[in-house]
Protein backbone atom coordinates (compact mmCIF):
# COMPACT_ATOMS: atom_id res chain seq x y z
CA UNK A 1 0.00 0.00 0.00
CA UNK A 2 2.81 2.55 -0.76
CA UNK A 3 6.35 2.85 -1.88
CA UNK A 4 9.73 3.15 -0.59
CA UNK A 5 10.25 6.33 0.29
CA UNK A 6 13.22 6.68 -2.33
CA UNK A 7 10.95 5.78 -5.14
CA UNK A 8 8.32 8.33 -3.64
CA UNK A 9 10.36 10.95 -3.76
CA UNK A 10 11.75 10.52 -7.35
CA UNK A 11 8.22 10.35 -8.28
CA UNK A 12 6.98 13.29 -6.31
CA UNK A 13 9.63 15.08 -8.20
CA UNK A 14 9.17 14.23 -11.25
CA UNK A 15 5.46 14.79 -11.18
CA UNK A 16 6.60 18.12 -9.56
CA UNK A 17 7.86 18.99 -12.72
CA UNK A 18 4.98 18.29 -14.40
CA UNK A 19 5.09 14.66 -15.61
CA UNK A 20 1.77 13.39 -15.42
CA UNK A 21 2.86 9.68 -16.11
CA UNK A 22 4.71 9.52 -12.89
CA UNK A 23 2.51 11.38 -10.85
CA UNK A 24 -0.04 8.02 -11.88
CA UNK A 25 2.03 5.67 -10.80
CA UNK A 26 1.62 7.87 -7.01
CA UNK A 27 -1.96 7.36 -7.73
CA UNK A 28 -1.28 3.79 -8.28
CA UNK A 29 0.40 2.88 -5.20
CA UNK A 30 -1.59 4.74 -2.87
CA UNK A 31 -5.01 4.81 -3.99
CA UNK A 32 -5.86 1.99 -1.74
CA UNK A 33 -4.71 3.60 0.97
CA UNK A 34 -6.37 6.73 0.10
CA UNK A 35 -9.98 5.24 -0.82
CA UNK A 36 -9.83 3.24 2.86
CA UNK A 37 -9.12 6.69 4.55
CA UNK A 38 -12.06 8.40 2.80
CA UNK A 39 -14.23 5.19 3.17
CA UNK A 40 -13.58 4.75 7.11
CA UNK A 41 -14.71 8.51 6.91
CA UNK A 42 -17.70 9.01 5.02
CA UNK A 43 -18.90 5.10 5.39
CA UNK A 44 -20.10 5.30 1.48
CA UNK A 45 -18.51 3.72 -1.67
CA UNK A 46 -19.36 6.20 -3.87
CA UNK A 47 -18.35 9.48 -1.58
CA UNK A 48 -14.97 7.79 -0.64
CA UNK A 49 -14.18 7.19 -4.51
CA UNK A 50 -14.67 10.92 -5.52
CA UNK A 51 -13.21 12.50 -2.19
CA UNK A 52 -10.04 10.22 -2.94
CA UNK A 53 -10.19 11.10 -6.79
CA UNK A 54 -10.63 14.35 -6.06
CA UNK A 55 -8.04 14.77 -3.10
CA UNK A 56 -5.55 12.85 -5.73
CA UNK A 57 -6.29 16.08 -8.23
CA UNK A 58 -5.74 18.71 -5.67
CA UNK A 59 -2.51 17.00 -3.98
CA UNK A 60 -1.23 17.35 -7.66
CA UNK A 61 -1.51 21.18 -7.89
CA UNK A 62 -0.62 21.29 -4.08
CA UNK A 63 3.20 19.59 -4.95
CA UNK A 64 5.10 22.94 -5.21
CA UNK A 65 4.27 23.32 -1.08
CA UNK A 66 5.24 19.34 -0.31
CA UNK A 67 8.65 19.50 1.61
CA UNK A 68 11.22 17.72 -0.85
CA UNK A 69 12.15 14.43 1.38
CA UNK A 70 9.28 14.50 3.18
CA UNK A 71 6.83 11.27 4.00
CA UNK A 72 4.23 11.67 0.57
CA UNK A 73 1.75 9.11 2.54
CA UNK A 74 0.77 10.68 5.30
CA UNK A 75 1.06 14.38 3.24
CA UNK A 76 -1.43 12.90 0.91
CA UNK A 77 -3.70 11.33 3.69
CA UNK A 78 -4.40 14.81 5.00
CA UNK A 79 -5.54 16.09 1.96
CA UNK A 80 -7.86 12.61 1.24
CA UNK A 81 -9.03 13.37 5.01
CA UNK A 82 -9.96 16.95 4.49
CA UNK A 83 -12.00 16.08 1.45
CA UNK A 84 -13.92 12.77 2.97
CA UNK A 85 -14.57 15.01 5.70
CA UNK A 86 -16.35 17.97 3.82
CA UNK A 87 -18.04 15.43 1.78
CA UNK A 88 -19.46 13.82 4.66
CA UNK A 89 -20.26 17.00 6.42
CA UNK A 90 -22.46 17.95 3.27
CA UNK A 91 -23.83 14.24 2.10
CA UNK A 92 -24.74 12.96 6.24
CA UNK A 93 -25.17 9.57 4.73
CA UNK A 94 -25.22 6.85 7.45
CA UNK A 95 -21.84 4.78 8.24
CA UNK A 96 -21.61 1.48 7.07
CA UNK A 97 -18.48 0.19 7.79
CA UNK A 98 -18.80 -3.77 8.18
CA UNK A 99 -16.48 -6.72 8.49
CA UNK A 100 -16.18 -8.92 5.17
CA UNK A 101 -18.77 -12.00 4.61
CA UNK A 102 -17.55 -15.54 5.64
CA UNK A 103 -14.58 -14.31 8.07
CA UNK A 104 -14.84 -16.96 10.39
CA UNK A 105 -11.35 -17.01 11.80
CA UNK A 106 -8.11 -15.44 11.84
CA UNK A 107 -4.92 -16.59 9.61
CA UNK A 108 -3.57 -17.26 12.94
CA UNK A 109 -5.55 -19.77 14.44
CA UNK A 110 -6.09 -17.78 17.83
CA UNK A 111 -9.09 -19.25 17.72
CA UNK A 112 -9.46 -22.40 20.60
CA UNK A 113 -13.21 -23.80 20.18
CA UNK A 114 -16.54 -22.96 18.11
CA UNK A 115 -17.97 -21.01 20.90
CA UNK A 116 -14.46 -19.24 21.23
CA UNK A 117 -15.23 -18.24 17.72
CA UNK A 118 -18.51 -17.22 17.79
CA UNK A 119 -17.53 -15.24 21.07
CA UNK A 120 -14.56 -13.27 19.31
CA UNK A 121 -16.84 -12.76 15.82
CA UNK A 122 -19.53 -10.89 18.44
CA UNK A 123 -16.87 -8.91 19.51
CA UNK A 124 -15.75 -7.65 16.05
CA UNK A 125 -19.09 -7.29 14.97
CA UNK A 126 -19.88 -5.26 18.37
CA UNK A 127 -16.42 -3.36 17.35
CA UNK A 128 -17.34 -2.13 14.12
CA UNK A 129 -20.74 -1.43 14.80
CA UNK A 130 -19.21 0.82 17.94
CA UNK A 131 -16.65 2.16 15.51
CA UNK A 132 -19.43 3.25 13.15
CA UNK A 133 -20.70 5.45 16.06
CA UNK A 134 -18.06 6.90 16.83
CA UNK A 135 -17.14 11.16 15.14
CA UNK A 136 -15.39 10.51 11.79
CA UNK A 137 -12.39 12.24 13.65
CA UNK A 138 -12.19 9.81 15.91
CA UNK A 139 -12.38 6.45 13.67
CA UNK A 140 -9.83 7.92 11.44
CA UNK A 141 -7.03 8.39 14.44
CA UNK A 142 -7.92 4.92 15.11
CA UNK A 143 -8.04 3.60 11.18
CA UNK A 144 -4.92 5.25 11.02
CA UNK A 145 -3.18 3.43 14.37
CA UNK A 146 -3.79 0.53 14.47
CA UNK A 147 -5.62 0.03 10.29
CA UNK A 148 -3.27 1.24 8.32
CA UNK A 149 -0.51 1.53 10.78
CA UNK A 150 1.00 4.70 10.40
CA UNK A 151 3.70 5.72 12.87
CA UNK A 152 3.72 7.92 15.45
CA UNK A 153 5.34 10.56 13.62
CA UNK A 154 3.42 10.11 10.35
CA UNK A 155 0.24 9.92 12.21
CA UNK A 156 1.38 13.89 13.58
CA UNK A 157 1.61 14.83 9.78
CA UNK A 158 -1.26 13.44 8.48
CA UNK A 159 -3.57 14.67 11.31
CA UNK A 160 -1.86 18.01 11.10
CA UNK A 161 -1.25 18.22 14.91
CA UNK A 162 1.96 18.14 16.76
CA UNK A 163 3.55 14.21 17.71
CA UNK A 164 2.95 15.08 21.43
CA UNK A 165 -0.85 15.40 20.79
CA UNK A 166 -0.99 12.11 18.35
CA UNK A 167 -0.65 9.78 22.09
CA UNK A 168 -3.49 11.65 23.63
CA UNK A 169 -5.99 11.99 20.60
CA UNK A 170 -5.74 8.28 20.02
CA UNK A 171 -6.25 7.50 23.47
CA UNK A 172 -9.58 9.86 23.81
CA UNK A 173 -10.45 7.86 20.35
CA UNK A 174 -10.16 4.76 22.29
CA UNK A 175 -12.08 5.81 25.30
CA UNK A 176 -14.86 7.03 23.63
CA UNK A 177 -14.99 3.48 21.35
CA UNK A 178 -14.89 1.48 24.66
CA UNK A 179 -17.81 3.80 26.06
CA UNK A 180 -19.87 2.99 22.78
CA UNK A 181 -19.54 -0.79 23.07
CA UNK A 182 -20.78 -0.82 26.79
CA UNK A 183 -21.53 2.38 28.90
CA UNK A 184 -20.90 1.65 32.53
CA UNK A 185 -23.73 -0.40 34.67
CA UNK A 186 -25.02 -1.64 31.26
CA UNK A 187 -24.87 -4.64 29.63
CA UNK A 188 -23.20 -4.67 26.39
CA UNK A 189 -26.46 -6.12 24.93
CA UNK A 190 -28.11 -2.46 25.59
CA UNK A 191 -25.48 -1.04 22.95
CA UNK A 192 -26.93 -0.55 19.92
CA UNK A 193 -25.38 -2.88 17.82
CA UNK A 194 -26.71 -3.37 14.41
CA UNK A 195 -26.29 -0.99 11.85
CA UNK A 196 -25.06 2.64 12.37
CA UNK A 197 -26.30 5.02 14.65
CA UNK A 198 -24.25 7.64 13.25
CA UNK A 199 -26.34 10.48 11.30
CA UNK B 1 -22.59 -12.56 25.85
CA UNK B 2 -24.33 -9.83 27.14
CA UNK B 3 -21.44 -9.33 29.29
CA UNK B 4 -18.51 -10.34 27.84
CA UNK B 5 -17.12 -6.86 27.57
CA UNK B 6 -17.20 -6.35 31.75
CA UNK B 7 -15.10 -9.46 31.53
CA UNK B 8 -12.71 -7.90 29.47
CA UNK B 9 -9.23 -6.92 31.02
CA UNK B 10 -8.84 -3.36 30.93
CA UNK B 11 -12.80 -2.70 31.19
CA UNK B 12 -13.58 -0.48 33.78
CA UNK B 13 -10.97 2.24 33.87
CA UNK B 14 -12.68 5.23 32.79
CA UNK B 15 -9.82 7.01 30.67
CA UNK B 16 -7.23 6.46 28.58
CA UNK B 17 -5.26 3.88 30.33
CA UNK B 18 -4.04 0.96 28.36
CA UNK B 19 -6.14 -1.73 27.20
CA UNK B 20 -4.45 -3.82 25.30
CA UNK B 21 -7.69 -5.90 24.76
CA UNK B 22 -9.21 -3.86 22.83
CA UNK B 23 -6.25 -2.59 21.02
CA UNK B 24 -6.03 -6.11 20.05
CA UNK B 25 -9.28 -6.60 18.77
CA UNK B 26 -9.23 -3.29 17.00
CA UNK B 27 -5.82 -4.34 15.47
CA UNK B 28 -7.70 -7.73 14.57
CA UNK B 29 -10.31 -6.12 12.87
CA UNK B 30 -8.28 -3.96 11.07
CA UNK B 31 -7.72 -6.83 8.49
CA UNK B 32 -11.39 -8.14 8.43
CA UNK B 33 -13.25 -4.83 7.12
CA UNK B 34 -15.11 -5.39 3.81
CA UNK B 35 -13.64 -2.15 1.64
CA UNK B 36 -15.53 -1.63 -1.74
CA UNK B 37 -13.43 -2.35 -4.42
CA UNK B 38 -11.83 0.61 -5.71
CA UNK B 39 -11.52 1.20 -9.45
CA UNK B 40 -8.17 2.33 -10.91
CA UNK B 41 -7.94 6.23 -10.25
CA UNK B 42 -4.74 7.07 -12.07
CA UNK B 43 -6.70 6.88 -15.54
CA UNK B 44 -9.40 9.62 -14.51
CA UNK B 45 -6.78 11.84 -12.46
CA UNK B 46 -4.02 11.59 -15.16
CA UNK B 47 -6.99 12.33 -17.51
CA UNK B 48 -8.10 15.37 -15.94
CA UNK B 49 -4.29 16.56 -15.08
CA UNK B 50 -3.68 16.55 -18.89
CA UNK B 51 -6.81 18.58 -19.87
CA UNK B 52 -6.01 21.22 -16.83
CA UNK B 53 -3.11 23.71 -17.96
CA UNK B 54 -0.10 22.75 -17.15
CA UNK B 55 1.04 22.14 -13.37
CA UNK B 56 2.93 25.56 -12.92
CA UNK B 57 2.35 27.20 -9.53
CA UNK B 58 0.41 29.98 -11.94
CA UNK B 59 -2.02 27.68 -13.81
CA UNK B 60 -5.61 28.53 -13.86
CA UNK B 61 -6.33 25.56 -11.74
CA UNK B 62 -3.78 25.96 -9.57
CA UNK B 63 -4.63 29.40 -8.85
CA UNK B 64 -8.20 28.66 -8.21
CA UNK B 65 -7.64 26.18 -5.83
CA UNK B 66 -4.96 28.70 -3.71
CA UNK B 67 -7.28 31.43 -4.07
CA UNK B 68 -10.29 29.51 -3.31
CA UNK B 69 -8.40 27.75 -0.21
CA UNK B 70 -6.99 31.03 0.95
CA UNK B 71 -10.41 32.70 0.58
CA UNK B 72 -12.08 29.89 2.04
CA UNK B 73 -13.16 31.25 5.40
CA UNK B 74 -13.79 34.87 3.81
CA UNK B 75 -15.52 33.30 1.32
CA UNK B 76 -17.87 30.55 2.12
CA UNK B 77 -20.45 32.85 4.99
CA UNK B 78 -20.35 35.78 2.70
CA UNK B 79 -21.57 33.94 -0.87
CA UNK B 80 -25.03 34.20 -0.40
CA UNK B 81 -25.60 36.94 1.18
CA UNK B 82 -23.05 38.46 -2.00
CA UNK B 83 -25.40 36.71 -4.41
CA UNK B 84 -28.45 37.67 -2.85
CA UNK B 85 -27.79 41.13 -3.16
CA UNK B 86 -26.62 41.48 -6.35
CA UNK B 87 -29.80 40.16 -7.55
CA UNK B 88 -31.61 43.32 -5.66
CA UNK B 89 -29.13 45.26 -7.04
CA UNK B 90 -30.31 44.55 -9.98
CA UNK B 91 -33.96 44.25 -9.37
CA UNK B 92 -33.72 47.90 -7.79
CA UNK B 93 -31.83 48.93 -11.25
CA UNK B 94 -34.48 47.92 -13.21
CA UNK B 95 -37.12 49.02 -11.23
CA UNK B 96 -35.56 52.61 -11.90
CA UNK B 97 -35.11 52.24 -15.51
CA UNK B 98 -38.43 51.01 -15.48
CA UNK B 99 -39.88 53.13 -18.79
CA UNK B 100 -36.50 52.31 -21.17
CA UNK B 101 -36.40 48.73 -22.30
CA UNK B 102 -33.48 49.25 -23.99
CA UNK B 103 -31.45 51.00 -21.17
CA UNK B 104 -33.21 48.12 -18.66
CA UNK B 105 -31.54 45.51 -21.14
CA UNK B 106 -28.65 47.22 -20.51
CA UNK B 107 -28.12 46.94 -17.07
CA UNK B 108 -29.23 43.28 -16.87
CA UNK B 109 -26.21 41.32 -15.08
CA UNK B 110 -25.89 37.97 -15.24
CA UNK B 111 -24.77 35.06 -12.33
CA UNK B 112 -23.93 31.60 -12.57
CA UNK B 113 -22.33 28.73 -12.12
CA UNK B 114 -19.21 27.35 -13.83
CA UNK B 115 -20.53 26.47 -17.37
CA UNK B 116 -23.79 28.22 -16.98
CA UNK B 117 -24.55 31.79 -17.73
CA UNK B 118 -28.28 33.08 -15.85
CA UNK B 119 -29.08 36.20 -17.82
CA UNK B 120 -31.87 38.25 -16.52
CA UNK B 121 -34.48 39.81 -19.16
CA UNK B 122 -37.14 42.39 -18.77
CA UNK B 123 -40.04 39.82 -19.97
CA UNK B 124 -40.36 35.99 -20.45
CA UNK B 125 -40.06 34.50 -23.76
CA UNK B 126 -43.58 33.10 -24.52
CA UNK B 127 -42.61 32.70 -28.34
CA UNK B 128 -41.04 29.44 -27.75
CA UNK B 129 -42.35 26.14 -28.42
CA UNK B 130 -43.02 23.90 -25.52
CA UNK B 131 -41.28 20.51 -25.19
CA UNK B 132 -39.25 20.88 -28.52
CA UNK B 133 -35.92 21.36 -28.87
CA UNK B 134 -34.90 18.83 -25.84
CA UNK B 135 -32.28 17.49 -27.88
CA UNK B 136 -30.22 15.33 -25.30
CA UNK B 137 -27.73 13.97 -27.74
CA UNK B 138 -27.84 10.34 -28.53
CA UNK B 139 -29.10 7.46 -26.37
CA UNK B 140 -26.89 5.45 -24.42
CA UNK B 141 -26.89 3.13 -21.72
CA UNK B 142 -25.43 4.22 -18.35
CA UNK B 143 -22.35 1.98 -18.48
CA UNK B 144 -22.30 3.60 -22.68
CA UNK B 145 -22.10 7.10 -21.47
CA UNK B 146 -20.03 6.52 -18.45
CA UNK B 147 -17.11 5.00 -20.98
CA UNK B 148 -17.49 7.94 -22.81
CA UNK B 149 -17.16 10.76 -20.34
CA UNK B 150 -14.16 11.47 -18.36
CA UNK B 151 -16.45 11.95 -15.24
CA UNK B 152 -17.81 10.10 -12.82
CA UNK B 153 -21.56 10.03 -13.85
CA UNK B 154 -23.41 10.96 -10.85
CA UNK B 155 -26.58 9.45 -10.30
CA UNK B 156 -30.02 10.09 -7.43
CA UNK B 157 -30.34 7.76 -4.91
CA UNK B 158 -33.93 8.40 -3.83
CA UNK B 159 -35.30 5.36 -3.31
CA UNK B 160 -38.72 6.31 -4.69
CA UNK B 161 -36.94 7.60 -8.15
CA UNK B 162 -34.88 4.55 -9.27
CA UNK B 163 -32.53 4.54 -12.48
CA UNK B 164 -33.75 6.65 -15.22
CA UNK B 165 -35.44 5.47 -18.10
CA UNK B 166 -33.04 6.48 -20.60
CA UNK B 167 -29.68 7.89 -20.85
CA UNK B 168 -28.55 10.54 -23.11
CA UNK B 169 -25.05 11.73 -23.97
CA UNK B 170 -24.95 15.18 -25.72
CA UNK B 171 -21.00 15.09 -26.96
CA UNK B 172 -19.19 18.19 -28.70
CA UNK B 173 -19.31 21.36 -26.06
CA UNK B 174 -16.79 20.06 -22.88
CA UNK B 175 -16.30 16.66 -21.97
CA UNK B 176 -19.78 15.99 -22.89
CA UNK B 177 -23.23 16.36 -21.26
CA UNK B 178 -25.19 13.85 -19.65
CA UNK B 179 -28.73 13.76 -19.26
CA UNK B 180 -30.88 10.94 -17.16
CA UNK B 181 -34.32 10.95 -17.84
CA UNK B 182 -37.25 10.00 -16.05
CA UNK B 183 -40.88 9.55 -17.55
CA UNK B 184 -43.74 10.95 -15.72
CA UNK B 185 -45.60 8.61 -13.69
CA UNK B 186 -47.41 8.33 -10.65
CA UNK B 187 -45.49 10.61 -8.04
CA UNK B 188 -43.88 12.52 -10.82
CA UNK B 189 -45.86 14.74 -12.78
CA UNK B 190 -45.34 15.62 -16.13
CA UNK B 191 -43.45 19.10 -16.31
CA UNK B 192 -45.02 21.31 -19.26
CA UNK B 193 -42.02 22.03 -20.57
CA UNK B 194 -39.98 19.39 -20.76
CA UNK B 195 -43.25 16.55 -21.30
CA UNK B 196 -41.26 14.12 -18.87
CA UNK B 197 -41.30 13.94 -15.76
CA UNK B 198 -37.46 14.53 -14.68
CA UNK B 199 -34.45 15.52 -16.22
CA UNK B 200 -31.10 15.49 -14.43
CA UNK B 201 -27.97 16.71 -16.71
CA UNK B 202 -24.68 17.00 -15.56
CA UNK B 203 -21.29 17.67 -17.62
CA UNK B 204 -17.98 19.10 -16.50
CA UNK B 205 -17.42 23.12 -17.75
CA UNK B 206 -14.43 24.85 -17.49
CA UNK B 207 -15.11 28.44 -17.33
CA UNK B 208 -16.69 29.49 -20.52
CA UNK B 209 -20.90 29.48 -20.08
CA UNK B 210 -21.98 27.54 -22.32
CA UNK B 211 -25.13 26.76 -20.90
CA UNK B 212 -27.33 29.94 -20.83
CA UNK B 213 -30.43 30.38 -19.12
CA UNK B 214 -32.23 33.90 -19.84
CA UNK B 215 -34.45 34.69 -16.57
CA UNK B 216 -37.42 36.89 -16.40
CA UNK B 217 -37.06 39.84 -13.32
CA UNK B 218 -40.88 40.06 -13.04
CA UNK B 219 -42.20 36.07 -13.11
CA UNK B 220 -39.38 34.14 -12.17
CA UNK B 221 -37.23 33.79 -8.87
CA UNK B 222 -33.62 32.73 -8.52
CA UNK B 223 -32.79 31.83 -4.95
CA UNK B 224 -29.25 30.90 -3.99
CA UNK B 225 -29.16 27.41 -2.19
CA UNK B 226 -26.46 24.95 -1.55
CA UNK B 227 -26.64 21.40 -2.55
CA UNK B 228 -23.82 18.72 -1.19
CA UNK B 229 -21.12 21.41 -0.24
CA UNK B 230 -21.41 23.02 -3.40
CA UNK B 231 -23.18 26.15 -4.60
CA UNK B 232 -26.63 26.21 -6.49
CA UNK B 233 -29.53 28.10 -7.44
CA UNK B 234 -33.24 27.31 -7.56
CA UNK B 235 -34.91 29.02 -10.51
CA UNK B 236 -38.92 29.03 -10.05
CA UNK B 237 -41.93 30.36 -11.48
CA UNK B 238 -42.99 31.47 -14.81
CA UNK B 239 -40.94 29.38 -17.36
CA UNK B 240 -37.26 30.49 -18.06
CA UNK B 241 -35.53 30.69 -21.38
CA UNK B 242 -32.30 28.05 -21.82
CA UNK B 243 -30.28 27.24 -25.03
CA UNK B 244 -26.58 26.43 -25.27
CA UNK B 245 -24.01 27.95 -27.59
CA UNK B 246 -21.01 26.30 -28.88
CA UNK B 247 -17.09 26.11 -28.35
CA UNK B 248 -16.80 29.25 -30.20
CA UNK B 249 -19.61 30.88 -28.68
CA UNK B 250 -22.02 31.13 -30.81
CA UNK B 251 -25.97 30.51 -29.81
CA UNK B 252 -27.27 26.76 -31.16
CA UNK B 253 -30.80 27.53 -32.24
CA UNK B 254 -31.95 24.22 -32.32
CA UNK B 255 -31.53 24.21 -28.45
CA UNK B 256 -33.13 27.15 -27.35
CA UNK B 257 -36.67 25.75 -25.49
CA UNK B 258 -38.34 26.69 -22.47
CA UNK B 259 -37.27 25.13 -18.92
CA UNK B 260 -39.79 24.91 -15.65
CA UNK B 261 -38.51 24.87 -12.37
CA UNK B 262 -34.95 24.15 -12.20
CA UNK B 263 -32.30 23.58 -9.40
CA UNK B 264 -28.89 23.97 -10.58
CA UNK B 265 -25.75 23.41 -8.70
CA UNK B 266 -21.93 22.75 -8.19
CA UNK B 267 -21.26 19.31 -7.04
CA UNK B 268 -17.03 18.48 -7.26
CA UNK B 269 -15.96 19.56 -10.27
CA UNK B 270 -19.61 18.55 -12.04
CA UNK B 271 -21.99 21.34 -12.90
CA UNK B 272 -25.65 19.03 -12.36
CA UNK B 273 -29.13 20.44 -12.98
CA UNK B 274 -32.30 18.79 -12.34
CA UNK B 275 -35.70 20.19 -13.85
CA UNK B 276 -39.17 18.92 -13.72
CA UNK B 277 -42.55 20.01 -11.71
CA UNK B 278 -40.88 19.59 -8.68
CA UNK B 279 -41.28 22.19 -5.24
CA UNK B 280 -37.84 23.69 -4.22
CA UNK B 281 -38.26 20.75 -1.29
CA UNK B 282 -38.74 17.92 -3.54
CA UNK B 283 -35.46 19.13 -5.73
CA UNK B 284 -33.44 19.38 -2.79
CA UNK B 285 -34.41 16.52 -1.06
CA UNK B 286 -33.72 14.54 -4.89
CA UNK B 287 -30.37 16.51 -5.10
CA UNK B 288 -29.21 15.45 -1.91
CA UNK B 289 -29.06 11.85 -2.90
CA UNK B 290 -26.98 12.79 -6.01
CA UNK B 291 -23.51 10.80 -5.48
Amino acid sequence: MGGRPLEDEELVERARNGDVTAYEQLVRMYQDVAARTAYVITGGAADAQDAAQEAFVKAYYSLSRFRAGAAFRPWLLRIVANEAINRRRSTRRQVGLALRAAEGRLQDDAVPSPEGAALAQDDRRRLVAAMNRLRPEDRLVIAYRYWFELSEAEMAEALGCARGTVKSRLSRALGRLREVMAPAGLGGDRVGLEGAADG
Amino acid sequence: MADRWLRLPGRGSRGMEPDPALERLVAEVGSLVDYPAVPDLSGVVGRRLRQAPTPSRWSPESLRLRLRGALRPVLQPVWQPVAVALIVLIVVLSGTLAFSPTARRAVAGWLGLRGVRIEFTPTPSATLPLGTGLNLGERLTLAEAQARVPFRIVVPHAPDLGPPDAVYLRSGNFAGQVTLLWHARPGLPRARETGEGLLLTEFRASVDAAFIKKISFEATTLEAVRVNGGNGFWIAGAPHEVSFVNENGQLLPDTVRLAGNVLLWEQGDLTVRIEGKLTKDQALRIARTVG
